[in-house]
């Protein structure tokens, strides 16, 4: 039977003690993510993203709480057979060619051999690195690397991945690339669990958002939950004159012209005086929509508005 | 689980052979070998067993660099370079994945 919890985690904490100083790295962490879901796990650096993923990769023990993979605790190996793993600044032995490590890495997650040199190319060709899947991985620049990094996840044909920032230092056209096999990836059922700091691109993405600040977590829901409506109206109107246009870009901030178009951001107190100059001028307004916060203003609010001091470990 | 030990001792084998200490070293050893064949000042009649005896050091002198060069540096290496990490990941015990990293390197020290 198939597990209806791809991730789920109990009580999750993590504190590490340095010359009797502790330090909570991750803090009482319940999450529960469904088969099939694409949640982004956002934060500050710091915040506890990465050891999260360390402790359900069983890298290192929790020191409290219990996690599970597909039902199975992660500290037990088979936990890790449906999982794929693309880490934070991918390594990979220099002198090897990106098929000779996805080769091993086939072998590792359990791919029969039959299948193995098929899925190798599969997993090359999904992560577009099949065109220099014969050079050594040191000469690659970190663009290529991260690409092979993963085809390596996808080697196993995982049904999770767990990919700490992806997009990390990548150039705009390899992260929009990145983004649309991630895309690709959900179309085709996997569970994706995506720690990014690429808010605009977790929020095109996934499902849901878990926001951690300093190692609590502070919000888990969809992106639409999570905004909330601003005080930003975007209208746009047709037919206004120079005349008109100049008394707007008292009350508006943002104005532009789109063509025949012009378009403008005002805030709620100043829409009826907008409406008016419009109206005086003849012009005809064709929209006016409320805006919506982006993720990372949404962010930014819930970090903002965490208490300053959060329930923290005693020391130990 | 015998498919993977041997993966990943193909892994840390092909790494190892490919590191460019390894070239310097046959280098190294082909010159003192060819260097032996031409000394005669010292071979007092016996060149054939001053090369031979110059060879067996090469390759004990080779094979001991080479073990010490790389196996100690090897795991250090993966942990502080995050190599493990994928290989972590996988659904491999743990223990497993510190067993092929001497073969690897002892296959190899055998063959110099």
């Amino acid at each position: 039977m198939q597990a209806q919890w791809a991730i789920r985690t109990e009580g999750l904490t993590k504190v590490y003690t340095l010359r009797k100083q502790t330090h909570t790295a991750v803090h009482d962490l319940n999450l529960r993510i469904a088969n099939g879901e694409t949640v982004g796990f956002i934060g500050a650096n710091g915040a506890g993203k990465t050891t999260t993923i360390k402790m359900l990769l069983h890298f290192i023990a929790p020191t409290r709480g219990r996690a599970w993979l597909y039902d199975i605790p992660c500290e037990q190996p088979r936990a890790r057979q449906k999982v794929g793993y693309m880490p934070e600044q991918p390594y990979f032995p220099r002198y090897l060619t990106p098929r000779e490590l996805l080769s091993a890495h086939a072998a590792l997650a359990g791919v029969p051999a039959r299948e193995a040199k098929h899925r190798v190319e599969v997993a090359l060709e999904l992560a577009r690195a099949d065109t220099f899947a014969h050079r050594p991985i040191g000469k690659l620049s970190k663009g290529m690397t991260q690409r092979v990094a993963l085809a390596q996840a996808l080697v196993g044909d995982p049904q999770l991945l767990i990919l700490d920032e992806p997009a990390s230092g990548l150039d705009p056209v390899s992260r929009v690339e990145m983004r649309n096999v991630l895309q690709a990836l959900k179309e085709h059922g996997k569970t994706i669990f995506l720690s990014s700091h690429h808010l605009g691109e977790v929020e095109l993405i996934c499902d849901r958002v878990a926001i951690i600040h300093r190692g609590h977590l502070l919000a888990f829901g969809t992106p639409r939950e999570l905004t909330q409506q601003t005080d930003r109206y975007v209208l746009v109107a047709e037919n206004v004159s120079p005349d008109a246009e100049r008394a707007l870009r008292q009350v508006c901030t943002n104005v532009r012209r789109d063509g025949e178009q012009l378009v403008a951001v005002t805030d709620g107190e100043r829409l009826y005086v907008v409406v008016e100059v419009l109206q005086k001028a003849n012009a005809r307004l064709v929209s006016l929509n409320q805006q919506r916060e982006t993720l990372e203003e949404a962010f930014l609010r819930i970090v903002q508005n965490a208490p300053a001091v959060l329930p923290v470990e005693k020391a130990a | 689980m015998l498919r993977a030990f041997f993966a990943l001792v193909k892994l840390s084998f092909l790494e190892a052979v490919r590191r460019q200490i390894l070239h310097v070293m046959v280098l190294l050893s082909l010159v003192v070998i060819a260097v032996a064949g031409t000394v005669s000042f010292f071979d007092l009649g016996v060149q054939v067993k001053i090369v031979k005896d110059t060879g067996m050091v090469m390759i004990l002198l080779a094979g001991s660099l080479s073990v010490v060069f790389l196996i100690s540096g090897a795991l250090f290496h993966d942990v502080e370079q995050r190599l493990v990490y994928p290989v972590l990941a996988r659904p491999i015990p743990r223990g497993l994945y510190l067993s092929p990293v001497t073969p690897a390197h002892w296959r190899r020290y055998t063959r110099a």
